[in-house]
């Protein structure tokens, strides 16, 4: 080994060398391409089945819940007087969810859809559950995020346009800060689920499918009686949040922490009736999909925009580095900001 | 910056691409500097809003809101924790007309596919609604009953609101309800006065 390649790979294994690779060394957009279209139709939904009752609870003088806002927080509601604000403001949202949704000025629509969600939820903050917190992250993450290079009309624009070739690949580090809200996220709930003793004795799972005003379908008598599945239910619901944030940055262990976590939501969505909840966490975990495998999937529609060789050759580009800890020491061979889609012949400018 | 991207776009001529300004930001040492700091800092603020009482909490809780806040990236992870509850809630209004008759109005209910997703918000103003901290929406609701229930035989002249709870069990025949009426909104002699 010479000198030369030494220094090389030392400086690769410095903290800020792996930090600056986990964030911002390009990498298809076809994962948060995912996220776009999944969020898309779900916030729209999220707007369609808000409208009936715009009146009466975002509407003034009726169920509105009205105080005096926390420090720091702001609600553009609040600034307005008209009473036919929030209509408005959820029909914008449907409109631009839906645009989100096919990537028709992306960029625009995602800030546009996602100031909509926090304006309506901000509304009044007696009606939303965490779901609708953790569908507003993700809006702000699409926002945030380079989504409309794929299966969007934009690229469709673009290329009408004579934009030939791949998308560019883009810096992930939207991408990478709603992958870490979700596990750290999960730790939190773990956490704070620790300091309970329904969830140290095992009946926390029991107890929570008894609360009437939740149930969705109510599951058969005799499973109440199953004290050690109970038990057992109970105790993995704390070892999966509280595993999650270590598991899931493993390529190994990832397909297998997000399929339990896929069954895990479907468990709460079939049990308890709380809204928009698991399908926003499944949407978040399309995040976590390996760019090659949402590169496949985004292929069977946009083959020019994911690019031939990206499809059939995994060596053109560098493994995912899934997080700083398992990262490849030569994953960042073309250098921070330089991606093998980048420079003048790389497609088209982010809509 | 969406306007800035459609001028880069406009600049590419005969097989240049001019890169548009979120990605040439990207790729500023400056940029990722500071975006780093911001994930940093959003990161640090969701864990402290999540933290614990504790002298740790007493000092950066307030902070930490108000920059979560300002992000508009306030997250309630506690779901569930530290316990669940352990209490069934149901409400329901009773309205006395002035002819004597009553009726009732019941939080309203869909089916568990479809409008479940429209009712579900109905079901946490539910479990707001009946608590003393949201107090100051007590008068606004009966006022609210009584004006959607306006159609009926005669004026309205008393809206009642009425708890309902069950403290749960897991296993066996669950208790029967328990009821509290809590509000009372006299219109006829809040209209007199």
């Amino acid at each position: 080994m010479t000198a030369t390649t030494a220094t090389t790979a030392a400086d690769e294994r410095r903290p800020l060398s792996l930090w600056d690779r986990f964030f911002f060394e390009p990498q298809s957009t076809a994962p948060m391409t995912l996220v776009r279209i999944v969020w898309g139709a779900l916030a729209a939904l999220w707007a369609l089945t808000l409208l009936p009752d715009i009146d009466p609870f975002l509407t003034e003088g009726a169920l509105r819940y009205e105080r005096d806002l926390p420090a720091g927080s702001w609600s553009p509601l609040e600034w307005v007087s008209w009473d036919g604000a929030p209509m408005a403001v959820c029909l914008l949202l449907l409109v631009t969810a839906l645009t989100t949704m096919v990537g028709f000025r992306t960029r625009l629509s995602a800030v546009v859809a996602a100031l909509c969600m926090i304006t309506l939820q901000r509304g009044n903050s007696a009606i939303f559950n965490s779901g609708d917190l953790v569908m507003r992250q993700i809006g702000i993450a699409v926002a945030l995020a380079p989504c409309g290079l794929l299966l969007s009309v934009d690229a469709v624009r673009a290329r009408r346009r004579g934009f030939r070739g791949p998308a560019p690949w883009r810096a992930p580090w939207a991408m990478r800060l709603l992958q870490l809200e979700l596990a750290i996220g999960y730790a939190l709930s773990a956490w704070a689920k620790s300091r309970g003793e329904t969830w140290h004795d095992g009946t926390a799972l029991g107890m929570a499918l008894r609360i009437e005003d939740l149930q969705r379908f109510v599951p058969p008598e005799w499973f109440f009686d199953q004290a050690e599945i109970l038990n057992a239910l109970t105790w993995f619901t704390l070892l999966f949040e509280a595993g999650f944030v270590i598991a899931v940055w493993n390529r190994r262990l990832r397909p297998w922490v997000l399929g339990i976590g896929v069954a895990f939501h479907l468990g709460i969505d079939l049990f308890l009736d709380i809204g928009f909840f698991s399908m926003a966490m499944w949407t978040a975990y399309l995040a976590f999909v390996f760019p090659a495998a949402a590169d496949r999937v985004i292929s069977r529609w946009d083959k020019e925009g994911v690019g031939e060789s990206a499809r059939t050759s995994k060596e053109m580009r560098p493994e995912e580095p899934s997080s700083p800890l398992d990262a490849p020491p030569g994953a960042a061979a073309g250098g921070l900001g330089v991606s093998p889609r980048s420079g003048p012949e790389g497609g088209f400018a982010d809509p | 910056m969406p306007g800035s991207e459609g001028e880069a776009r406009q600049a590419v001529t005969a097989g240049e691409r001019a890169l548009p300004l979120s990605e040439r930001l990207e790729r500023s040492g400056r940029f990722q500097l500071l975006i780093s700091i911001l994930v940093v800092l959003v990161l640090l603020a969701e864990i402290c809003t999540h933290l614990p009482s504790s002298a740790i909490e007493a000092q950066l809780g307030k902070p930490a809101n108000q920059i979560i806040r300002i992000v508009a990236s306030e997250q309630a992870w506690g779901v569930f924790s530290p316990n669940p509850r352990s209490t069934s809630l149901d409400l329901e209004a009773r309205i006395t007309y002035a002819d004597g008759s009553t009726d009732t109005w019941q939080v309203p209910e869909g089916s568990p596919i479809g409008t479940n997703l429209r009712y579900y918000r109905w079901r946490k103003w539910l479990e707001r609604i009946r608590s003393d901290s949201y107090r100051g929406l007590w008068r606004a609701t009966a006022e609210w009953v009584a004006d959607e229930h306006s159609g009926g035989p005669s004026p309205v002249v008393k809206v009642e609101l009425v708890r309902f709870f069950r403290e749960n069990v897991v296993s066996g025949e669950q208790p029967p309800w328990e009821e509290y009426t809590y509000f009372t909104l006299d219109v006829a002699s809040e209209a007199g006065a």
